[in-house]
């Protein structure tokens, strides 16, 4: 049966992504036009275009102020954040703030023109989408998008507004792990209930989960994960290492040289690769800085030494998702590790010993596991049905805690991270001072017990309360996450039955995602011409270098019958006196070369100018 | 929350084992989540399933929801107290340390 498909699940990752579809029952990884089946998350800014994926890498050495990557870092994120004022060191891209979001600063089109991580976000979609739409010759609309376990509110709306201004219906965001369970429990006939603990470690977010899957259901009993944890910051402390040895072996200082920092971070990169396979890497660069051959090594026990502290921060999300499920380590059937850094070897011997030497699942693909789980959701939430999909049932949890900031400035929450969605809760508050007529609800999402330190999501008021000592009046207040995930808290006043409520939506407003719509249309309008351009050019260019063969094959053409010619001329000096017959067959010699020739110097040159 | 019972709810014995209350639980979240039963009615339902599993799958929780209903769970008190601290100040319980609302 071949269905309609236009639905598609995309792994979205900070340094790279990938892109799934249902097709001829079964899911299909697509390569991109490199034939690559995962695509950098790069977005490059040049006079004339914007490029995205393998081209846009490529420019990070040369357009080094203009290529973005590492936006999962930006999205969703406040500009001010200590964190956040630590990543930018890293970029060699500029950021802005812009109402207390960072926005990126590039050149386009030689003016200077600021995007939204959003903005960058839906470029990278926009070319998943058209890696989809290449292999299945039809659009693509629905979606569903990974996103690291710990992305906030703020962050999966961003994501979801990326969507939308690449023209997409996003479907659900989905927590990478689980993405990858549904890829896991789809291939195996799981028998009973199986606790299966996945570990993804990318390039820039670590996100763990431990679900109980059974048969099609799959259940999140609890997710944990680190934000800022993953192969770039492998790569960053490899980069501090090497500039150090630069210095003290040239006495230079190569951090002042944006471009010599990128072509060192490729090289960088792609020694943290070789380490995963072999026990040294060469690094060989030539005129790094002013002139200097840069030709160094690395071991892999330096590398590890290098990360120790990064690599021993893997175990607490791990350890913290056991604690809050309750579930001991012996109890765990598989661990199953998805993403590029969880090939190093001291990451899987680490969390094997962990686990007292369990053995670690390793027949999942850990690049395309999560893309091929979102496809499958997409495919099931679009309301298709499988013989290979089993009746699909995903419950997912709350990774981060909501609730209401109290009197002293704590988290008050009502909500607790992990608690199976959707979910109402309700608790009743009251007044802290005597004769309080008023009461603000301030609402937080996040783990940390003070609510500062949590992100804040709205506040309402709630007014009319009767005078009454404090702690009397009772306050019906309820968070309430409906079946789309959407957040609602309501306070009711029981004695006077006054309330108020705030829907938390958060993202861009409205008006701005339609100007980033038509602005995004603009950049593929200007890449289609670009695209146009060059065809136009091409197309001139391969009919002049016909038109030049041509030429060369009626000069060799000439040639041949001025031999001939000549030939005949040389032999009737030689015979004044022959036969009729000998004339005559001379004749018919000379015919039979020289007409084939003739025939093709007169004929159509069409077989030289391919299809033009 | 229409059915405060939450053994009702889950459809389980008061003397239930932790075994059971989960078992009925898995049995009636899977009936009722938004994947298997995409109407709003039902997931509701979910929610009421989801809240009673978690009281009642924590023994310190189902201590207090069986002395004291769910008052015990959603209790009053200023912006600044949870539910837990201000029925440990009422009733003085020892070992309430842990485990929020």
């Amino acid at each position: 049966m071949d269905i309609e498909v236009n639905t598609v699940g995309i792994d979205l990752g900070t340094t790279y992504s990938c892109v799934g579809v249902w097709k001829n029952d079964r899911i299909e990884i697509i390569s991109n036009e490199q034939g690559n089946r995962t695509t950098p998350s790069y977005v490059s800014f040049t006079d004339t275009e914007i490029l995205v994926g393998e081209v846009a890498k490529n420019q990070v050495a040369t357009n080094p102020y203009n290529t973005v990557f590492d936006v999962h870092r930006l999205i969703g994120r406040n500009f001010y954040d200590s964190d956040f004022q630590n990543d930018m060191k890293y970029w060699p891209f500029r950021v802005i703030e812009n109402n207390g979001k960072p926005y990126v600063r590039a050149r386009y089109k030689g003016e200077k023109k600021d995007f939204s991580p959003e903005e960058i976000t839906s470029l990278i979609l926009l070319k998943m989408k058209d890696i989809a739409e290449d292999f299945l010759g039809t659009s693509v609309r629905d979606v569903v998008i990974t996103v690291p376990t710990y992305f906030n509110r703020f962050q999966r709306k961003a994501i979801e507004d990326a969507g939308l201004i690449a023209g997409l219906h996003v479907l659900q965001t989905i927590n990478s792990p689980s993405a990858a369970a549904i890829a896991y429990g789809l291939d195996r006939r799981i028998v009973g209930l199986r606790n299966v603990l996945v570990f993804d470690l990318g390039g820039g977010t670590c996100s763990v989960s431990l679900l109980a899957i059974e048969e099609g259901i799959l259940e999140e009993i609890a997710v944990a994960g680190n934000i800022h944890l993953g192969g770039e910051d492998f790569d960053n402390r490899l980069m501090n290492h090497f500039v150090q040895e630069f210095k003290s072996k040239f006495n230079r200082d190569l951090t002042s040289n944006i471009r010599a920092l990128c072509r060192l971070r490729e090289q960088c990169e792609r020694a943290k690769r070789i380490l995963s396979a072999s026990s040294q890497a060469f690094i060989e660069i030539d005129s790094l800085f002013e002139n200097i051959d840069f030709r160094t090594s690395i071991t892999r026990t330096r590398f590890e030494e290098l990360n120790q502290d990064l690599f021993q921060s893997i175990i607490e999300p791990i350890d913290r998702v056991l604690r809050d499920s309750d579930i001991y380590k012996s109890n765990v059937d598989e661990i199953v590790l998805i993403g590029g850094s969880t090939r190093i070897p001291k990451i899987q011997r680490m969390i094997s010993e962990f686990f007292n030497g369990k053995e670690l699942s390793r027949s999942i693909n850990s690049d395309e596991a999560a893309a091929y789980g979102a496809a499958v959701r997409a495919f099931h939430l679009t309301g298709n049905f499988s013989e290979k999909i089993q009746d699909l049932c995903l419950i997912e949890v709350s990774s981060l805690s909501l609730g209401i900031e109290t009197l002293n400035g704590d988290m008050l929450p009502f909500i607790k991270r992990n608690t199976s969605m959707p979910t109402k809760k309700l608790k009743i508050i009251s007044t802290d001072f005597n004769n309080q007529s008023s009461i603000s609800i301030q609402v937080y999402e996040g783990n940390n017990t003070r609510s500062i330190e949590n992100n804040f999501l709205g506040e309402f008021e709630l007014t009319g309360i009767r005078p009454a000592p404090k702690g009397v009046p009772q306050i019906a207040v309820t968070f309430d996450i409906d079946l789309n995930g959407k957040l609602k808290v309501s306070a009711v006043d029981k004695t006077t039955g006054r309330m108020n409520e705030i829907t938390i939506i958060g993202g861009l407003l409205k008006g701005e995602i339609e100007r980033m719509i038509t602005e995004t249309e603009k950049y593929r309008e200007d890449r289609e011409e670009v695209m146009q351009k060059a065809q136009a050019r091409n197309a001139l260019e391969s009919y002049t270098y016909d038109l030049r063969n041509v030429i060369q094959y009626i000069e060799n053409l000439k040639n041949e019958l001025e031999n001939v010619a000549q030939d005949s001329i040389t032999w009737l000096d030689e015979n004044q006196e022959s036969g009729k017959e000998e004339y005559e067959f001379k004749l018919n010699s000379l015919e039979e070369i020289a007409n084939p020739i003739l025939k093709k110097l007169y004929g159509n040159y069409s077989d030289f100018f391919n299809g033009t | 929350m229409k059915n405060t019972n939450y053994y009702e709810v889950l459809g389980v014995e008061t003397i239930a084992s932790e075994g059971e209350i989960k078992k009925a639980y898995r049995k009636l979240a899977m009936k009722y989540h938004p994947d298997k039963n995409p109407d709003n009615e039902a997931s509701e339902k979910f929610k009421e399933i989801s809240h009673a599993y978690y009281v009642l799958s924590d023994p310190e929780k189902r201590e207090l929801y069986d002395r004291f209903g769910e008052e015990g769970l959603s209790g009053g008190g200023g912006t600044n107290m949870s539910a837990e601290e201000l029925f440990a100040s009422f009733f003085s319980f020892g070992g309430m340390g842990g485990g929020g609302p």
